[in-house]
């Protein structure tokens, strides 16, 4: 209980009803200690009516026990007797006129039963009392908060700071009031507040802004704040919480945009920028990070982070025309030409090569090497410059270990490529003895070996090699040597020289002599019709020529499977399936694509590319799915 | 749409969209699980094909044989001619996933197309536009879902809190609890002119006690800011229930229970076995209780049970107006029942989801085109396109 005192003599009185009223029990008679107990203990037996007839008859013998007067108006309440609480508390009101709280329970009463107004009068009248005391809008506050009143408590803390003349009062408290009542504007705004107050606490107010800004309308609401705040005052603090709300949408262009002018503000002479661009590169978003790249390098960058700008945006580049090609293509297997890839990277290529030349026996002129190595080998099948090239890697007295690796594992991929396999194999297993290397690295020249013993005829030693790949799921390779591992497992039934022709053709394809490989698959399909391997073998002629661009040709080996091995293969549903993605992305002959889809769905409706042709055929109906 | 269809799911959207496209369907009940007959044409042929449904074309001779098989006297089978793609309306909250829910996760799948409505829309009188409605895991109690307990300080509970008290109060409303009663009332107003409602989990129950409760307060102060009646449970009125009766609230605000219609309770789940939990399909007559027929219609009769807020309802709750549907074999757990009111009818059936034993709060969503044969989600469309039947005399 709460007394507030106005006057030197009110607060002798006050101290002495204090400790009157202070009523404990120790000063009680027995009986009355006996009643009370009785009574609580019917309380929390529910028997709320019998519990209040004696906390009644307690409060008539002792008017001014709080505790009494506590448990009636509880029961009260408990029981809907709402007008009764009020009386009780109407009566303790004339002995303690101006108790807030007494003020503030009688609204919450008067709420309960239905009375808004006189419950908005009762706790005006509990602020009233003391009307710049930040504790009367506090109590009010909390009551309608209880009540659910959120946004009359909101509009409470408001008038308490007008009343008590500081503008910074209650700045979390309503923060956190119009987060739950989803006024994400006014939350923001509060944050913002508090923030001006103690700009350290940037990490403090995106933790509470997180709360709602993994919403569009939070987030939105909460960009527009942040912006008019700094249309009106321009500081780093906003700008810097203005851009992480941007990346919490993934609008990156946006918080390039703000993150140019944090660099300015900042006199981060473009440090900042990189930072962002390192950050927007790993979200793969390549083409702001290019740009933000070189807009740091614009900047009078440290003299020690140049080379880390340099090497991101090559980076990038080569993602960003790596990835020009990749929608269509990539959802089948149409390679690019040569000359193609060479114009497209060239941007690429070139900004690694100034790293190298600029930056040499560092560890970006060793990182950049090795990309300009990849870039010869994947892309322009240059397997001569590839080769020099990772040999100046290896030679780089900067080259960290991983990429050392890195590089052996290409090494076995082009010296396989030239036929060289004795070399390749001799690369790779310097891999699987290197202690650094990682799991990915150690299995990929595991899958590397067993395809060359593949290549050279070598089946069991093949698929040795290939357990324990195929075991560890999590891997990059994994899919790759489950396939190898089917396709020699499948087909050790029929005669050994069917496989080891399939290898041979396998290995031709390796080295990009792709019609030498279809000769050789068609001929092994000419001398072993009968092998279980003639349906691999046309499925993959096939994917060379298409991948060669030769699409009639082909359709045509598909439709051979389809007709010639009718009966005896398990993979006509593939050739269909191949034959739509030509007609759909090759020859751009949709209705004939749509045509063929269905033929699969009739012909072979149990297939697991049922489902995908459904797909294609109502992506190519235009239907939305 | 016996075994050897391939999607049944899928077939229930296929002749949902031979309706929309003014094909006339015949709902074949009994016959092989309850099978559908149109006419033959390449449209819908290949229609069949892309979605993955099985069909048989059958000459004109055959589908006459099939008729008469169906139609003879001594065949617990008949035919129900489908009118018209009934309109559907699902009500559920803003920023509603549709994989939250049993129903509108069959509806995506299948392709059926519908509208979601809300409290503002169901007090406008919108629901009148619409043959069909559906409930699912609502709390008409306005109790939160009784999730107080385990997620009080749970922002989605905070927001979702929030959210229906905004809503309360801009549709005039002191309470949660008063809105609800009001938006229940008027479902009933939809069901008696001539409405379909469909009820799965907590929505069961909570609206019938809803509806009891329309002069008594049953909500605590951590639901609505006061506690509740003392004498709510003398004061709830049976009378205005649609198919439970004589049930007892669960008084303690924290336990995650409404009444004692649910069987098996929500706190003794833990018990139920989902290796042995399984529940009956009635028979009915195809000839002379075409509905209950058509509610039923599957290609088993014995199905495996999952549960929910509401998983199963007490026998000795269910007014005997009320027609059963399933039930769990040797308890008097009800699954599934169906009754009519005014013009309209009503149909409840307890759990979750068919095919997520014990979907918790946060779980992923169940991927139907796992579940493609699924008897328990075939109920829930059956109960889709029985709107369509064209009115037959049902059994007096």
């Amino acid at each position: 209980m709460s007394v507030i005192c106005r006057s030197a003599v009110g607060s002798a009185v006050a101290i002495l009803c204090a400790v009157l009223v202070a009523g404990t029990l120790h000063s009680q008679t027995p009986d009355v200690q006996a009643k009370f107990r009785l009574a609580q203990g019917f309380e929390q037996a529910g028997e709320l009516e019998r519990a209040a007839e004696l906390y009644r008859d307690l409060l008539r013998k002792e008017q001014g026990n709080v505790t009494f007067f506590d448990g009636l108006q509880r029961m009260y309440v408990q029981l809907k007797r709402y007008d009764d609480a009020i009386g009780v508390i109407r009566e303790r009101l004339k002995m303690l006129p101006n108790d807030p709280t007494l003020h503030g329970l009688l609204g919450t009463v008067q709420y309960r039963a239905g009375r808004e107004p006189e419950a908005m009068s009762a706790w005006q009248h509990a602020i009233s009392i003391a009307p710049e005391s930040q504790q009367s809008y506090r109590l009010v506050a909390n009551l309608m908060i209880e009540n659910r009143l959120l946004d009359r408590a909101a509009e409470i803390y408001r008038k308490g700071r007008v009343a008590c003349h500081d503008p910074q009062l209650f700045t979390i408290e309503l923060a956190q009031l119009l987060v739950a009542s989803m006024d994400y504007a006014g939350a923001t705004e509060e944050f913002l507040r508090w923030l001006a107050q103690n700009p350290a606490q940037i990490a403090f107010v995106q933790n509470r802004l997180a709360a709602f800004t993994y919403k569009d309308e939070g987030r939105v609401a909460a960009i527009r704040i942040v912006q008019a705040h700094l249309d009106d005052q321009p500081t780093l603090r906003l700008y810097e919480l203005l851009a992480w709300l941007h990346m919490e949408g993934k609008d990156f262009d946006r918080s390039f945009e703000v993150y140019r002018r944090i660099d300015e503000l900042s006199g981060a002479n473009g440090v900042a920028l990189l930072g962002f661009a390192d950050r927007v590169f790993r979200e793969r978003a390549y083409g702001v990070a290019s740009r933000a790249y070189s807009e740091a390098m614009d900047r009078p960058l440290p003299a020690q982070r140049v080379p880390q700008a340099r090497y991101g945006r090559a980076c990038a580049l080569k993602e960003l025309q790596d990835a020009a090609d990749s929608g269509a293509v990539r959802v089948w297997t149409r390679l690019r030409p040569v000359d193609d890839a060479r114009t497209r990277l060239t941007e690429a290529v070139t900004a690694f090569a100034k790293i190298v030349e600029e930056y040499p026996q560092t560890e970006y002129s060793a990182k950049s090497q090795y990309q300009i190595g990849l870039i010869q080998l994947r892309h322009f099948q240059d397997l001569n410059s590839a080769s020099r090239t990772f040999q100046m890697v290896l030679a780089e007295p900067a080259v960290t270990p991983s990429v050392r690796i890195d590089v052996q594992l290409r090494m076995g991929e082009l010296l396989t490529a030239r036929a060289d396999t004795i070399n390749a194999v001799a690369a790779l297993r310097t891999v699987l003895s290197s202690p650094g290397a990682t799991p990915d690295q150690t299995d990929e020249a595991q899958l590397r070996l067993a395809e060359i013993a593949f290549f050279n005829g070598h089946i069991d030693d093949a698929v040795k090699l290939l357990a324990t790949i195929s075991t560890n799921v999590q891997n990059d390779f994994a899919n790759d040597a489950i396939e190898l591992q089917v396709l020699l497992q499948e087909n050790t039934g029929g005669p050994p020289q069917a496989i080891m022709q399939y290898g041979r053709a396998e290995f031709l394809a390796r080295q990009h002599r792709n019609s030498e490989a279809v000769q050789l698959l068609t001929d092994l399909v000419q001398t072993f019709p009968g092998s279980p391997l003639v349906d691999d073998a046309l499925l993959r002629a096939g994917g060379l020529l298409t991948q060669a661009g030769l699409y009639q040709e082909a359709i045509a080996l598909y439709d051979r499977l389809l007709t010639q091995f009718h009966e005896q293969s398990k993979m006509l549903d593939r050739a269909l399936f191949r034959m739509g993605e030509i007609y759909q992305f090759g020859l751009a002959q949709p209705a004939t694509a749509i045509s063929t889809y269905e033929r699969l769905l009739s012909e072979q409706a149990q297939s697991v590319l049922a489902n995908e042709a459904r797909k294609r055929i109502r992506a190519l109906r235009g239907e939305s799915l | 749409m016996d075994l050897q269809q391939t999607d049944h799911l899928k077939a229930y959207g296929i002749a949902y969209w031979a309706l929309s496209k003014s094909m006339e369907v015949d709902w074949l009940l009994n016959y092989r699980g309850g099978s559908f007959m149109m006419d033959d044409n390449p449209v819908l042929a290949t229609e069949c094909s892309v979605r993955g449904v099985a069909f048989e074309e059958v000459t004109a001779s055959t589908a006459v044989q099939i008729y008469a098989e169906v139609q003879r006297d001594d065949n617990n089978m008949d035919v129900v001619r489908l009118e018209k793609a009934p309109k559907i309306a699902v009500y559920v909250p803003p920023g509603y996933k549709p994989w939250d829910d049993a129903v509108t996760l069959a509806l995506e799948y299948a392709e059926i197309p519908y509208d979601k409505l809300w409290d503002k829309e169901v007090l406008q009188g919108k629901l009148h536009e619409y043959d069909w409605l559906h409930l699912h895991h609502e709390d008409f109690t306005g109790q939160y879902g009784k999730f107080f307990a385990s997620f009080a300080s749970a922002d989605w509970y905070l927001e979702q809190q929030a959210m229906l008290e905004k809503e309360a109060r801009t549709l005039g409303y002191k309470k949660v609890s008063e809105l609800k009663k009001a938006v229940a009332r008027t479902i009933k107003e939809f069901i008696s002119s001539g409405g379909f409602m469909f009820a799965m989990c907590s929505a069961t129950d909570t609206y019938d006690i809803a509806l009891a409760a329309e002069n008594t307060d049953i909500c605590d102060v951590m639901y609505d800011g006061d506690p509740p009646d003392p004498d709510a449970q003398s004061r709830l009125d049976f009378s205005k229930t649609l198919a439970f009766t004589n049930f007892t609230l669960e008084k303690n605000p924290l336990r995650y229970e409404y009444s004692d219609i649910d069987q098996p309770p929500s706190d003794l789940l833990a018990l139920q076995n989902p290796e042995t939990d399984y529940f009956t399909l009635f028979e009915f007559s195809a000839k002379f209780d075409p509905v209950p027929t058509m509610l039923t219609q599957n290609h088993v009769n014995v199905l495996k049970g999952f549960l929910g807020q509401t998983t199963g309802f007490k026998k000795a709750c269910i007014k005997k107006t009320v027609i059963i549907l399933a039930q769990k074999d040797g308890t008097d757990q009800v699954r599934y029942l169906h009754g009519n009111y005014g013009r309209g009818t009503f149909t409840f059936y307890g759990g979750h989801d068919p095919e997520d034993y014990q979907h918790a709060v946060g779980d992923p969503p169940t991927d139907l085109s796992l579940h493609k044969n699924s008897p328990g989600y075939r109920l829930i469309l059956n109960n889709i396109l029985f709107p369509a039947a064209k009115k037959k005399q049902q059994k007096t």
